[in-house]
C-alpha cells in the first residue's frame, strides 16, 4: 500500500472512530471476530492438496458430493455440511486408490522419503517418518504422539497380515486421507492474552493458506506456524507479502471468483440445441476461463481498480468463444488477449457469456435471472424467492405474436401484483441487457421486433451493457459486496454484527486504498480481526464447532 | 476489433446497423464477407423414375469364381473368409492374365451393365450452352436434363452415371444428402478432414452489387462442430497459401443470389475416396440466406479420371462393400462424359456435374496476416499473461 494509502486508510479509520465507534489502530475498529469454523474440503481444494504433498502424477479420480452455497458463497456452505454414507465410500475409493499409488513402485522411492529393513516386515522407524512428515501436511499440524503412534500400529499390523512393508504403509496412508483430520479444515482456538480467543498458530497457517492459495500451508508456513512467527505482526505480514508475491495467489483468486460468480453451476447448464447451436458444454468451460482471465489480469497482474471490471473491454478469447462473439480471434489453439473497440456492446463482465448464459433460461434469455444476480451476487441484495403459484405461461411464450420482446412479456407478467414488487427491483436491470440472447450473442431484435436496452438499478438510468456496467462501477454497493464476500470467503461465515465496524473500516480502506484486490487481500490477511475468534454459541446448531474447538484448545492446554 | 488485422467477414459493428433479422444483415461499402462451407457433395436429386432396374448391387461372386473355374469347393472356402487375400486376389483380378480389373479396367471387353440414370430431372446448369446436348467444341453429345427448379437443357452427366450408385442414392425426403456416400464424406468434412472456404470481396450491396470478386480456398484448420452437429457459424479459420489449392473469378449479386463467371480450381478432398478434385469452367450460383449463410450449387466440369481413380483405387471396397464395379463405372464414366475432348482421341475428358455448397458466415485468415501475428493489445502484458 502506498504511503498516501496508508493515510487515507488511517483518516477512514478515525472518522469511524470520531462518529462513535470503538477505538482504531492501523488495524481497525475491534471486532467481534467470527466462529472457529470446520469447513470441508471441496473437490478443487483436495485435489490441489494430493497434487502438492504427492505430486501432479498421483490421480485422483472419484466423485465429490456438491458443496452448499450459503449466503452467497460455498465457502461459507462448507462451514456446515458433513460426510454422508455415500460420500464416505466416494473418500474410501478415492483414499486407498491414492495410498496405492504413492507406495506403488514406480512412486515409492520418490514419495516415501526411506526404506525399510526388510520389505516384508514392519519398520516402525521408517513408517513413523513417512506418516509424521505426510501427517503434518495432511493434517495441517503436527500429529499428536498419540495419533502417529496409532497410525504406525496399523501400518505395523498390516505389514504382518500382508507380507509387505509397503501394503502396510498403504492401509496406514489410506485410513488418514479418510480421516476427519484431512477431509475438514478444524479451526483450533485459544486464547490471545487480552481476554479473547484467536486461532491457534496451525489453524491460522490453514485459514490464512486456503484464503489466499486455496490450499493447504506449505512447508515454510507450516514452520512459521510451528516458530509462532504468525503470531507476530511483522511475522505474519512476512508470510501474507511471500504468498502475495507467489503465482500460486492466482489459484486462491481464480478459487474466490469461480464461488463469488456461481461457476459451480456452469458444468450443468444445458441449452436447447435448436435455439442456440453453438453451445456446447466446451463454450462453457471457455466461457468461465474468459472471465477469470479478465478478472486476474486486470485485478492482480495489472493491479487495477476492482470497479473496472464492469466497463473493461479488454479480455481473453479462444476461437470458440469467438463464434460466440462474431469477432474473429486468429489463435488457432490457445487464448489471445482481445480488446473490442470503443462504444462496443461488449464491456465488463455482465456482458461476458459466463454471466449472461448462466443466468438465462435453456431457449430464452431472461432480464429477471439477471437482474437478480446482479442484486444477489454484485451488490449483494437479497432478493425473495416468487410465490409458489406464479403463472408464467406469458413469460415464457417466446412465440407470442402480441409480446414479442421479453420486455413486452414481462410487462404484461408484471400485472400480477404479487409479482410486481420483486420484478420492479430486478428485471429494469436485466433489460439493458436484452441485446444479449440466452447464450451471450449479441442481436438487435427478437421475433422481428428491435430490442430496446434501457435499464434502471434504483435511482439511475441507462442504455445497454455499458450503461448498466457504468452504473455499477459507480455504486458503492458493488465495492461495498466485495469486501464482504471476500471476507466471508476467508473466514467461513458471514459477517456478524459483532464485526460490522470493522467491515465498514475494511470498505473504506479498499475505496481509499484505490480499489486493488491485493491490497484488499493483504489487509484482511494481516490483521487480527481475521484471527480472532468470537465467544462460542451456548444453543445446539451450526456453531456446534464452535464449543468443540474451544474444548479442543482447553484439552491443549492442559 | 484489432484494427491493423484484415479479416475477411463483417464486425460486430456494422452487425449491429443491420436491418431487422428477416432480410439479409446490411454491409457497409466494398466489404469483405467469409464463409466456411459446411456441405459440399454432388447434388443428386431423387426421383422415382431414376433407377427402373435398381441401384447397384454387390456383384455375384459365386458366378464369377465359377467364370473362372473355380470348384464349388474352393469357392465355398473363399466365402468363408472373405476379407482374406484370396479372396481379394480372386475378385479383383479377373483380367484375362489375372489382371486386376480396378487398376485395369480396359483389360477386359467393355463391361455396359451398370445402372445410369434414366430420370429426366436433375439439379445443375446448362453448361454447353446447346439446347439439346450436341457436341461442341468443348463438349461430346450427350444427353440433357431439365433442372430441378424447371431450368431447361442442365447438364449434368456425373448423376447420370452414379446416381443409381447403391452408395450414392439417397432419400428424396433428404433431398438424397442421406446417401451412405454422400453424406459419410461430408462428415468427415465437418469433423476436420478438409476445410472449404469462400470469400467474397467488394460487396456494395448485400442484395445487389455489379462487381465482386469470388475466392474459394482451401482451409488449414479443421472446423468446428456446433452442438446440433452442423458448422459453427463466425469461428475463425486460416486460410492454404498454397496456390494450388484455390480458384478465383468474378460475380455479381442479384436479388441476393451471387453467380460467377466459369472458373478453373482444383481442392484436396477425402485421401480414400476422391484425394483431388480437379474443376474446369466451373460457376458458382449461391443465394444469401436470412441468417447470412449461403445456399446454392457448384455447377462446372470434372475431371472424370481423377474421380473414378478415386473410386477404383479403393479397389475391394468399392466392389466388395460399395456395390461397385470397376470395369462397368469405367465404361460409364468413358461413355458419358461430356466436356474438354481428347484432341488426338475425340474422347471427352472431363464430366459435367453439380455439387451441393452450403456456407456458414466465417472469419478468413489471410497467410500474411498470421505471419505477421499481430495481436489487439499494443502493449506485451496482455501478451505476457495470456502465455502464462
Amino acid at each position: 500500500m502506498t504511503m498516501v494509502g496508508r493515510t487515507l486508510a488511517l483518516l477512514a479509520c478515525t472518522g469511524l472512530a470520531l462518529i462513535g465507534l470503538s477505538s482504531c489502530g492501523d488495524d481497525g475498529p475491534a471486532s467481534s471476530g467470527g466462529p472457529a469454523t470446520v469447513r470441508r474440503l471441496t473437490q478443487e481444494q483436495y485435489t490441489a492438496i494430493i497434487a502438492d504433498i504427492f505430486g501432479a502424477d498421483i490421480k485422483v479420480q472419484g466423485r465429490f458430493d456438491p458443496d452448499v452455497r450459503e449466503n452467497g458463497l460455498l465457502a461459507v456452505g462448507t462451514s456446515h455440511v458433513s460426510v454422508t454414507p455415500s460420500s464416505l465410500e466416494q473418500y474410501d475409493g478415492l483414499a486407498r486408490s491414492i495410498a496405492a499409488q504413492v507406495v506403488d513402485e514406480h512412486h515409492r522411492d520418490q514419495l516415501v522419503g526411506c526404506k525399510p529393513a526388510s520389505v516384508s516386515q514392519p519398520d516402525d522407524n521408517c513408517a513413523a517418518q513417512f506418516l509424521g512428515e505426510v501427517g503434518l501436511q495432511l493434517y495441517r499440524r503436527p500429529m499428536k504422539p498419540e495419533e502417529l503412534k496409532s497410525q504406525v500400529a496399523v501400518a505395523s499390523d498390516a505389514t504382518k497380515t500382508l507380507g509387505n512393508f509397503y501394503a502396510g504403509l498403504e492401509t496406514s496412508l489410506a485410513i488418514m486421507l479418510e480421516s476427519p483430520r484431512f477431509l475438514f479444515r478444524e479451526e483450533i482456538a485459544e486464547p490471545d492474552g487480552a481476554g479473547h480467543l484467536k486461532l491457534d498458530g496451525y489453524s491460522k497457517a490453514t485459514r490464512l493458506s486456503f484464503f489466499l492459495w486455496n490450499t493447504s500451508p506449505d512447508d515454510e508456513l507450516l514452520k512459521a506456524a510451528e516458530k509462532g512467527d504468525l503470531d507476530s505482526e511483522r511475522g505474519l505480514a512476512r508470510q501474507v507479502d511471500r504468498m502475495l508475491a507467489s503465482p500460486r495467489v492466482e489459484a486462491g483468486v481464480r478459487a474466490f471468483f469461480s464461488d463469488m460468480l456461481g461457476f459451480d453451476q456452469l458444468p450443468g447448464l444445458a441449452k436447447d440445441p435448436e435455439v442456440y447451436p453453438k453451445f456446447t458444454p466446451v463454450v462453457m468451460v471457455d466461457a468461465q476461463e474468459q472471465t477469470l482471465r479478465t478478472l486476474v489480469d486486470h485485478l492482480l497482474v495489472q493491479k487495477g481498480d476492482y470497479r473496472d471490471i464492469f466497463t473493461t473491454r479488454k479480455t481473453f478469447l479462444t476461437r470458440l468463444l469467438g463464434s460466440i462473439y462474431r469477432v474473429p480471434v486468429q489463435s488457432p489453439t490457445g487464448w489471445q488477449p482481445f480488446e473490442f473497440p470503443p462504444g462496443d456492446p461488449h464491456a465488463g463482465i455482465v456482458a461476458e457469456v459466463s454471466f449472461l448464459a448462466l443466468h438465462s433460461h435453456p431457449g430464452r434469455s431472461s432480464s429477471t435471472l439477471r437482474g437478480k444476480a446482479v442484486r444477489e451476487i454484485l451488490l449483494c441484495q437479497q432478493v425473495p424467492t416468487p410465490p409458489a403459484n406464479v403463472n408464467f405461461a406469458i413469460v415464457q411464450d417466446t412465440k407470442n405474436t402480441t409480446y414479442r420482446t421479453a420486455r413486452e412479456r414481462l410487462t404484461a407478467h408484471r400485472t400480477e401484483p404479487t409479482c410486481a414488487g420483486c420484478h420492479k427491483i430486478i428485471d429494469p436491470i436485466g433489460l439493458s441487457l436484452e441485446n444479449f440472447d440466452g447464450l451471450g450473442a449479441y442481436r438487435t431484435a427478437e421475433n422481428g421486433a428491435p430490442i430496446d436496452p434501457a435499464g434502471e438499478l434504483d435511482a439511475a438510468h441507462f442504455e445497454g451493457a455499458a450503461g448498466l456496467g457504468q452504473t455499477l462501477h459507480d455504486d458503492p454497493a458493488a465495492t461495498a459486496c466485495l469486501v464482504n464476500r471476500v471476507y466471508a470467503y476467508g473466514s467461513g461465515h458471514a459477517p456478524s454484527k459483532g464485526e460490522a465496524d470493522w467491515i465498514k473500516y475494511l470498505q473504506g480502506r479498499f475505496a481509499a486504498e484505490g480499489y486493488r484486490l491485493p491490497d484488499l487481500l493483504r489487509t484482511i490477511a494481516t490483521s487480527k480481526a481475521f484471527y480472532k475468534v468470537s465467544e462460542p454459541a451456548r444453543t445446539e446448531g451450526p456453531n456446534q464447532a464452535d464449543a468443540t474447538s474451544r474444548a479442543s484448545a482447553k484439552e491443549d492446554r492442559s | 476489433m484489432a484494427p491493423d488485422l484484415d479479416f475477411g467477414r463483417v464486425g460486430p459493428i456494422a452487425a449491429a446497423l443491420a436491418v431487422v433479422a428477416l432480410s439479409i444483415p446490411a454491409a457497409s461499402a466494398g466489404e469483405t464477407r467469409g464463409f466456411a462451407v459446411s456441405w459440399f457433395q454432388p447434388a443428386y436429386h431423387v426421383g422415382d423414375d431414376d433407377c427402373p432396374k435398381g441401384v447397384s448391387q454387390e456383384l455375384d461372386w459365386t458366378a464369377i469364381f465359377t467364370k473362372e473355374g473355380k470348384t464349388p469347393e474352393q469357392i465355398k472356402a473363399l466365402f468363408e473368409h472373405p476379407l482374406s487375400p484370396e479372396f481379394r486376389q480372386a475378385a479383383l483380378h479377373r483380367g484375362p492374365h489375372g489382371e486386376d480389373v480396378c487398376a485395369y479396367p480396359e483389360s477386359v471387353p467393355p463391361d455396359t451393365s451398370w445402372p445410369t440414370v434414366q430420370g429426366k430431372v436433375a439439379y445443375g446448369a446448362n453448361l454447353d450452352g446447346t439446347a439439346d446436348g450436341s457436341a461442341t467444341k468443348l463438349s461430346c453429345k450427350h444427353q440433357k436434363f431439365v433442372g430441378a427448379d424447371g431450368t431447361p437443357a442442365v447438364d449434368n452427366q456425373m448423376y447420370r452415371v452414379m446416381g443409381c450408385s447403391k452408395i450414392h442414392r439417397g432419400s428424396a425426403a433428404k433431398d438424397g444428402r442421406d446417401a451412405f456416400g454422400i453424406e459419410y464424406i461430408n462428415e468427415r468434412m465437418r469433423e476436420g478432414m478438409v476445410t472449404y472456404l469462400i470469400e467474397i470481396t467488394g460487396i456494395t450491396d448485400p442484395k445487389n452489387s455489379d462487381n465482386v470478386e469470388v475466392s474459394f480456398y482451401q482451409g488449414l484448420d479443421g472446423l468446428m462442430q456446433d452442438g446440433a452437429g452442423g458448422v459453427q457459424a463466425d469461428q475463425t479459420l486460416r486460410i492454404d497459401a498454397d496456390t494450388r489449392w484455390q480458384g478465383h473469378t468474378h460475380g455479381r449479386i442479384k436479388d441476393g443470389v451471387l453467380t460467377t463467371e466459369p472458373f478453373d480450381f482444383n481442392v484436396k478432398n477425402d485421401p480414400v475416396w476422391m484425394p483431388e478434385m480437379h474443376f474446369k469452367r466451373a460457376r458458382l450460383e449461391l443465394a444469401f440466406q436470412p441468417d447470412g449463410s449461403l445456399k446454392g450449387h457448384l455447377n462446372g466440369y470434372q475431371d472424370w479420371d481423377t474421380v473414378f481413380w478415386g473410386l477404383r483405387k479403393t479397389g475391394f471396397l468399392l466392389e466388395k462393400f460399395s456395390a461397385g464395379n470397376c470395369p462397368a463405372m469405367y465404361y460409364a464414366f468413358k461413355t458419358l462424359a461430356d466436356g474438354d475432348p481428347d484432341p488426338k482421341t475425340g474422347e471427352c475428358t472431363t464430366i459435367s456435374t453439380s455439387y451441393a455448397v452450403d456456407a456458414v458466415p466465417a472469419f478468413l485468415v489471410h497467410p500474411q496476416e498470421e505471419k505477421g501475428n499481430k495481436t489487439a493489445a499494443a502493449d506485451g502484458t496482455a501478451e505476457k499473461t495470456a502465455a502464462r
